[in-house]
Parts: structure tokens; sequence; C-alpha cells
């Protein structure tokens, strides 16, 4: 199903583009910035988060959850991930099911991330 | 009205900078991804308004909001946790918003703005009250800024003295001192706090008011005699 409510082309699974066209109202420049961002910060926020996870820093890994929170509500993937934020944001799941959670979490960031370059494409 | 983004996450800055620009009467003056960056830009520029995030790495939104003191400009709270809500709005901030920030509530928390600087008056003298309230034993009792003469520090407290009595409140004087017109109170010393208004003499090191000693420390000096234009 494509997730693009009005202009934006492109079919897409998981990235949701509402909010974004809600803010921009046309802003084609204010869109393709915000895509760029998401396509660079997400492979160094998922980095961290392995990183804490494989020390055991679950303090930090909690942290690092929380700042991708911003990132992933933009582009509408928060209900897609809900579960899988919560537990590693309360950190009162079994190791075995965080790092499923995290695993989760990787996935569907990575594949929106190409989703997301697929649509900077689409852009003159 | 000049205003100042806080926020680590650069995604969360793009986009209240996209908010910002659907209301004219906000200038922009510079975006920060660090608490203690914005803490200096804060005392250097005349900013007004402030879009604070709470959770950031170091110093946290909370921390900066509480250390600003006379130099807080009105704040809003953007945050992705909404368990801090309650002691957010402790801190008398304007509003607190939940990211990702929606334009209609955005401008709702703009127009939250505009009726607080209708009914206070000027940004710049929004802490211009002629009164504080304490807490005195059980009591929470108003008190005129000009009844105070001076305070003193005692421990983990904070002695108010007026011309009748005196008043002892839990706190810090650099708490009680942030809360306070620096127009009509001014630290003489690590452990007092005098309304200019009340002094009686100054002889030496020792200010009198009310018939009581004030002690200045060499630090303070200057900055009182500045403050009494000495003819």
């Amino acid at each position: 199903m494509s997730a693009s409510a009005t202009g934006i082309p492109g079919n897409y699974q998981l990235i949701d583009l509402s909010y974004i066209e809600l803010l921009s109202n046309g802003d084609k420049a204010f869109e393709k910035e915000i895509v760029q961002i998401f396509i660079e910060q997400i492979p160094q926020d998922l980095a961290l988060m392995k990183a804490h996870f494989a020390a055991g820093d679950f303090n930090q890994l909690k942290q690092s959850t929380h700042y991708m929170l911003p990132s992933i509500s933009i582009f509408g993937l928060e209900n897609r991930l809900k579960v899988e934020l919560e537990a590693l944001e309360a950190l009162e799941s079994a190791y075995k099911v965080l790092k499923r959670h995290l695993e989760t979490v990787t996935k569907v960031c990575n594949k929106a991330r190409e989703e997301a370059i697929t649509l900077l494409h689409s852009y003159a | 009205m000049n205003c100042l983004i806080v926020d680590d996450n650069k995604i969360a800055r793009t986009t209240l900078k996209q908010l910002i620009s659907l209301d004219t009467s906000l200038t922009l003056v510079d975006e920060c991804s660090n608490a203690t960056e914005a803490y200096v830009k804060i005392l250097d520029h005349p900013i007004e308004l402030l879009f604070l995030d709470i959770e950031m790495p170091g110093m946290t939104g909370m921390e900066l909001a509480q250390s600003l003191g006379q130099k807080r400009p009105l704040i809003i709270f953007t945050t992705s946790n909404r368990d801090y809500a309650a002691e957010a709005f402790d801190l008398d901030v304007i509003d607190f918003i939940i990211k990702p920030v929606t334009p209609v509530r955005f401008l709702q928390s703009m127009e939250r703005v505009r009726e607080f600087v209708k009914n206070k008056g000027p940004l710049t003298d929004h802490k211009e009250k002629d009164f504080i309230f304490i807490r005195d034993s059980n009591t929470v009792r108003r008190l005129k800024l000009d009844q105070i003469l001076y305070m003193e520090a005692q421990g983990d407290y904070v002695k108010i003295y007026t011309q009748e009595q005196a008043y002892q409140i839990h706190s810090t004087l650099k708490s009680v001192e942030d809360k306070l017109p620096s127009s009509i109170f001014l630290r003489v010393h690590r452990s007092f706090i005098i309304n200019v208004s009340k002094i009686d003499t100054l002889e030496g090191g020792t200010l009198i008011i009310n018939k009581s000693l004030v002690p200045v420390s060499d630090a303070y000096r200057a900055a009182l005699n500045k403050r009494m234009q000495i003819l």
C-alpha cells in the first residue's frame, strides 16, 4: 500500500509521509532535506544502539532508543515499532527478547531507509 | 519574537524550523544541539522564547530551564516522552508539546505565548512582580517585595527579614536570587542578598539595614557601589 498521502510519488510499504507533507505544504526543499537527514542519521543511530547492546550498557541503549524516536515518528514508523521501542526504553524484558526487538528495529529502519533513498531520487 | 531551538536531534530541529517559519512573529536566532551551548547563547543574546527538548546528553532541558535565573526566556518544552509533563509545568513553562509536533498544535502553543505576553506585558518584564509567595512552616504567605529588608543563607534554609519579623524558608540563596528581580535585590555576600532601597548606611565592609549589620564581601563590592550610585 502506498504510504504517501498526497503529492509525494512512489509506492512505499513502510514509510508514511503524511506528517512530512503536512509540514512541508508543498515545500520540496524541506521534504528533501528531511529525507536526506533520515538517510544519513539512521545508520548512525542503529550502530549506536547495537554497540550499546553489545557492550551491555543498557542505560545508554535506552538513551539511544529515545534519541531515534523523532526520526521514527516523523516517517510514520512509530506504530509499526511501538512494542519494540517501548521495550527497549523500559528495559524490563529478558535479554533474548530485547535482542529480538533490536533486530526488528534494525530490519524495519533499514528497509525504511531504502525506501527513503528511492524517494530522494524521485526529487528533481 | 526572538526564539532559539535546543534539541540534540537534527531531524527534530529541522521540523521545528519549518514550524517556526509558519509564524511570522517569530525570528529564529539560532539552533543548538545541546543545553550547554544554549546556555551560553541565551546569556549573550536577547532570546525571548525557547523551544527546548528535555532528554539530551549532558545538561537536560529541565536543568537548563532551572539554571537560567533572570535570563530565562519563555519556554515551550518539546519532547518525545509525555512522562515529564507534570515536572515540566512545575517549572512555569508556557507549554509542553509531544513530538512530532503538528502545525495545529504548534499554532495553539503560539497562541498561548501571545496570551501570556498580553496578560503579563513585555516579555522582559515577566518576572517583575511586586510580591512573592513563601512557604513558612505550613503556611504559604504572600510577601510584598518592598517589605523585605534582606535575606541570609543559613544551611539548607534562607531567612527573610522584614521590618516586623523574619521568615525561614527551605531553599538555597541562589534559588531565591534567581526568582527575585535584580532591579530591586542585590547579592552582597555569599550568604546575603539585600533590598538595595533599604540600605541605611555603608561603613567600610558593612551595611546597616534597619539596625542590622550585613557584611559586604570584596567580590560584590564593585556591583554594590555601582547600584548605590553614591554622589
